[in-house]
């Protein structure tokens, strides 16, 4: 039966892979805004000189931590949620409402990227900038938003088919693809 | 239609978006999302990006992956083992001294990262099976694990602190410093829960075995028969000297006003980093991509979190139900300790549920003019209010310290865990009233060192 979905789940590994490579370029990027961070404090205590694009450029580097590193997050079931009233729910009607959370989730996520994209495209168009000291085109760090919304919503798509599929096949039992794996790593907050 | 209304049927949708599984950063989005097409004018949808983009460009919060990171390095290393023997020489003899133990070095190591699940992860690990082959009751031994860990988010550094002090535009350094005196308290307590439920439980052993031998036996493994030399003492307290050392330089580059606590959290971070490489040897560039990887998952959820639940708050704001709410409380004739009550049920009500993180995100914008109307002080009331978080981590059904431990203990019955841990609630409550009863327990500290 799934066999002839081969290409497809291709597609979806792709996706997935994506979504890792997102995880470890943020997670790089983490590390670059501590060292960057601290280049700015030695800058400005030590050698009091004046820091011009240290404060800027490391808070778009959270924000791609955030954006974008939400699609490693949500492929590895980080993201807290409360599922105490679905596992009450019979097995089959669990599948259900976790298509619809699914859906849901890649509707919202669609939505807030679609607009993000309409943003991201006035405001280069209208060469806007940061008007900072550093002064960078917004266009960079508006892109910010769009590509981490597109990558969760494409990682909620294959999610969405993992649902699908289990609904279909009527394989319950498995490890929900939504939820969190792995929990002693423990940091999650 | 009244501003009231409209903020009940926004908690009404919030819910039902939360119930349903949906992760509740998204939740908080599409309930803000849903509340533009609801209330405002559809044309304002072009503002929501926009509300997305500044919610989280804010140089202010990247103290909290930076914190997470530091912590998420001190948890890869041993110093949690360090730790655990440093408490364990000095304390260890009592009556379950090792969960005293373990609690003080819950305690330390809460020093050394913003989070609570971390905290239980880090000292729990070892210190959970440790317990098991000293024949600890399995009710005290997850019940120290899943209570220290959340001074994870009292004790400074802290990401509910960092998160509560933007939200409210209150000094971050002074809310890190009016958590010291009530973690060092909260601590104290916890150990002496410690003491009582071992004395109840030998009590309780010995109605059920009149043997005699067989508890006198057991109580003996339980106080730990080792003594420790001096010397073996001091040499394991030197060895936690650099990281209380770190610990100290974070506080005091905050509190002299010399760092912004991003700039600290940078700072310790890579202090961290190099620390851990001199002292453990244990950093290598795959171990380091582990340690970033873990940062990434952490804070991609509070980020988020942080990010939608803003864009909420702002709406929220547009349609003043903040204002609105706080006039009719405020206009209220009753006693403002009342509305201190209520307000504390109501957060633990919703500790149940939600994380610390998104309560204090969800509630501030709404309630924080409410709490200076009625003449509560901030920093106060801030670490009232983590308190109050940290019972949340406790209890049942999202109390996310549970599963950390029963994560680490999968062979105790998460029965055993759950009559361990509820009683530091009350403990927990117990505190919260000393505070209300003593504020200067809280407001002493920041105020004797920053005026």
């Amino acid at each position: 039966m799934s066999e002839p979905e081969a290409p497809k789940s291709a597609f979806f590994r792709l996706i997935e892979r994506l979504s890792e490579l997102a995880g470890y370029a943020s997670g790089v990027l983490i590390l670059v805004s501590m060292l960057i961070v601290c280049y700015g404090v030695f800058l400005r205590y030590v050698l009091g000189a004046s820091t011009v694009w240290q404060l800027e450029l490391s808070t778009y580097l959270l924000m791609f931590a955030a954006f974008v590193g939400g699609a490693y997050g949500l492929k590895h079931g980080d993201h807290v949620k409360i599922d105490i009233l679905v596992n009450r729910l019979p097995e089959k009607a669990q599948l259900y409402v976790r298509l619809l959370a699914a859906l849901l989730g890649f509707l919202f996520i669609a939505a807030v990227g679609l607009i993000a994209y309409v943003l991201w495209w006035e405001t280069t168009e209208a060469g806007r900038t940061s008007g900072t000291a550093w002064n960078v085109p917004l266009t960079y760090p508006y892109l910010i938003v769009p590509l981490g919304m597109t990558l969760i919503a494409l990682q909620y798509l294959v999610i969405a088919a993992d649902i699908l599929r289990q609904i279909t096949t009527g394989r319950t039992g498995e490890r929900p693809p939504d939820t969190r794996e792995g929990l002693e790593g423990g940091q999650n907050q | 239609m009244s501003s009231l209304l409209i903020g009940l049927i926004i908690a009404l949708i919030l819910l039902i978006m939360m119930a349903l599984g949906i992760p509740v950063a998204f939740a908080l989005g599409l309930t803000a999302m849903i509340s533009v097409v609801l209330f405002l004018d559809p044309a304002q949808f072009g503002y929501f990006a926009d509300f997305v983009f500044s919610s989280l460009n804010n140089f202010g919060l990247l103290a909290i992956p930076l914190f997470v990171l530091m912590g998420a390095i001190f948890g890869q290393s041993k110093a949690s083992l360090d730790l655990l023997e440093a408490a364990q020489v000095w304390i260890g003899r009592l009556l379950g001294g090792l969960a005293m133990s373990s609690v003080v070095a819950c305690s330390l190591f809460a020093a050394l990262t913003g989070s609570s699940p971390a905290t239980s992860a880090a000292i729990g690990r070892i210190a959970i099976p440790e317990m098991q082959r000293r024949g600890y009751p399995n009710q005290v031994s997850t019940g120290a694990i899943v209570a220290g860990g959340t001074l994870g988010i009292l004790i400074p550094p802290s990401v509910t602190l960092i998160l509560y002090g933007i939200a409210t535009e209150t000094s971050i350094g002074r809310l890190f410093l009016a958590g010291v005196i009530p973690g060092i308290l909260v601590t104290l307590l916890f150990c002496v829960w410690i003491l009582i439920a071992m004395l109840l439980f030998r009590r309780s052993a010995a109605s059920a075995q009149p043997a005699g031998e067989d508890v006198e036996e057991a109580s003996q493994v339980v106080a730990g028969p080792e003594s420790y030399t001096w010397k073996h003492r001091f040499a394991t307290l030197i060895k936690v000297i650099p990281f209380i050392g770190l610990i100290v330089a974070v506080l005091s580059v905050l509190y002299l006003g010399i760092a912004t606590p991003s700039e600290a959290a940078a700072v310790g971070a890579l202090f961290a980093l190099i620390l851990v490489a001199v002292l453990y040897r244990s950093i290598n560039p795959r171990n380091l991509m582990g340690i970033a990887l873990e940062t990434t998952r952490t804070s991609t959820m509070i980020l988020l979190i942080v990010a939608f639940s803003a864009v909420l708050g702002q709406i929220m704001s547009f349609l003043d139900v903040p204002q609105e709410l706080a006039q009719v409380i405020a206009n209220l004739e009753v006693n403002r300790w009342v509305i201190f009550i209520g307000m504390n049920l109501l957060f633990l009500f919703l500790g149940f549920f939600i994380p610390p993180v998104a309560i204090i995100l969800i509630t501030m914008p709404v309630l924080f003019p409410v709490i200076t109307e009625l003449g509560f002080d901030p920093i106060w009331f801030g670490i009232v209010m983590t308190l109050n978080m940290e019972m949340g981590l406790i209890t049942p059904p999202v109390g996310l310290n549970l599963y950390v431990v029963q994560g680490i203990a999968p062979d105790i019955p998460l029965r055993d865990i759950l009559i361990g841990s509820l009683p530091y609630v009350g403990v927990l409550a117990f505190g919260i009233l000393i505070l209300a009863l003593f504020p200067g327990v809280v407001t002493w500290l920041p105020n004797y060192l920053m005026g």
